[in-house]
């Protein structure tokens, strides 16, 4: 029996038939009158731009005028969140306002606070972030202390393609996969030698190579090399394609003593994307027609499928230099040249197509 | 964009960049000829200038040819027009 202290306030509360003294009433008012003075008033509270709801306290609001102080004139609190709510922590911005500019990283409760001097703030995520769409946002202060929230949103498909070498980083994913096409080759000219007529081959395919389930870190800046056409390679998280895939080529016909080899179709890609049987790399080029009169040579072949480009026509005339067709996606090798005239000018290969990086990332 | 990729003086990669991402890796610029696996030799500045003077000789002659033709055409459009006026037309 007898009079206990509360836990937080220390209110002295009597057990059982206990009664407090006046002195001890008084002072139990006293605290809890002193108590309620650090809650601040709601509209206080909301002048502020902080939520009464969450009962902000006198010290929150000597916080902010402390940022308020130090700084600048506008103060930015900005909370970005996931679709889902969730804090988005560690987004890599940097921002403009007038003359000044910087960058931040948010918080691990997802918030960015950015003081300036002028009243408008334009935001700009690391363009490096694969991962979710870019972020490019202005606000227009109508107080010294703006408060807002930005929802981060993610590609339709967390797949994509890179055409161009970069650095590239992951803000939301930690697992990637990856699929590297090296550039297709050009195809070959036709040409004519002792009186026996070539037909060019096509071109040889970029080679492909692929790694699923690469652990990938927040923030890491990763190269993405991407090969040009004629064997440049692609290399991303430690993945490499082989310069050219081992595909045959389409064979330019030929005319010899008046034996005519008929032109080939080039190969169709060896490697589907990520091991799968949809095939994205490019297939070799068609060979090209050997033969010196278009009416009666055989039609030039066509190239491998994706993206071969198909073989060259005869030149119709003795100047005329037809080329083989282009490739005509990502890794494809080029059409070879039609043939020539006995002595005529040669012609040209199809050209090959650069090679790309295609990228899958998730969250495990 | 085609960059090399060159190291001890060996064409190691041909990459597609942009140029401020190629300067800011090291990467050189492409020229014609360059090949992976082969030595990088780019063409001096006397045989840059060489080739230019070259397309320019060519681009001349072109442009010679051109305005022959367009005198050819004139001097037919002439011929007609006097042709139109003999046998007792207008022309504009």
């Amino acid at each position: 029996m007898g009079i206990t202290k509360t836990t937080n306030l220390g209110l002295e509360k009597p057990d059982g038939d206990e009664k407090v003294t006046p002195e001890q009433f008084n002072n139990n008012f006293e605290k809890i009158d002193k108590e309620c003075n650090n809650y601040l008033l709601t509209a206080v509270a909301t002048a502020l731009g902080l939520d009464p709801t969450k009962k902000p306290q006198f010290n929150d609001a000597l916080q902010l005028l402390a940022v308020l102080n130090t700084s600048g004139k506008y103060s930015f609190i900005i909370k970005f969140k996931t679709a889902q709510g969730a804090p988005v922590t560690s987004l890599h911005l940097t921002w403009t306002a007038g003359s000044q500019s910087g960058e931040i990283y948010t918080d691990n409760n997802g918030v960015a606070v950015i003081q300036v001097v002028a009243s408008s703030l334009t935001i700009v995520s690391d363009p490096a972030y694969i991962d979710i769409n870019p972020i490019n946002q202005t606000y227009m202060a109508s107080s010294a202390i703006v408060n807002a929230d930005y929802t981060v949103t993610v590609p339709s498909t967390s797949e994509t393609i890179v055409t161009t070498t970069k650095n590239v980083k992951f803000l939301l994913a930690n697992q990637a996969d990856i699929h590297c096409i090296s550039g297709g080759d050009n195809g070959n000219g036709g040409y004519c030698i002792s009186g026996t007529i070539y037909g060019g081959n096509g071109g040889r395919a970029g080679g492909q190579a692929y790694s699923k389930n690469i652990s990938v870190t927040k923030n890491t800046s990763y190269t993405f090399t991407v090969g040009a056409k004629c064997g440049g390679t692609s290399s991303a998280l430690g993945v490499t394609s082989p310069s050219y895939d081992s595909a045959p080529v389409g064979i330019g016909g030929k005319l010899d003593n008046s034996v005519y080899t008929v032109p080939t179709n080039g190969s169709d890609a060896t490697v589907g994307k990520f091991g799968t049987s949809t095939k994205v790399g490019g297939g070799t080029g068609g060979g090209g027609s050997g033969k010196l009169d278009s009416s009666i040579a055989n039609p030039p072949k066509t190239g491998g499928q994706p993206y071969g480009g198909t073989g060259g026509v005869c030149p119709t005339t003795y100047n005329s230099r037809p080329a083989g067709n282009d490739a005509t996606g990502y890794g494809g090798g080029g059409g070879g040249g039609g043939a020539a005239y006995n002595g005529g000018e040669s012609t040209f290969g199809g050209n090959g197509y650069q090679g790309c990086i295609i990228a899958a990332w998730r969250t495990v | 964009m085609e960059w090399l990729i060159v190291e001890n003086g060996i064409v190691l990669n041909v990459i597609i960049a942009t140029e401020s991402f190629a300067k800011e890796i090291g990467a050189f610029p492409f020229y014609k000829g360059a090949e992976i696996g082969k030595a990088y030799n780019p063409p001096t500045t006397e045989e840059r200038i060489a080739t230019l003077e070259c397309q320019l000789a060519q681009s001349d002659e072109a442009a010679l040819i051109l305005l022959e033709s367009q005198g050819a055409i004139e001097d037919a459009v002439l011929a007609l027009h006097e042709k139109i006026e003999k046998l007792g037309g207008t022309t504009a």
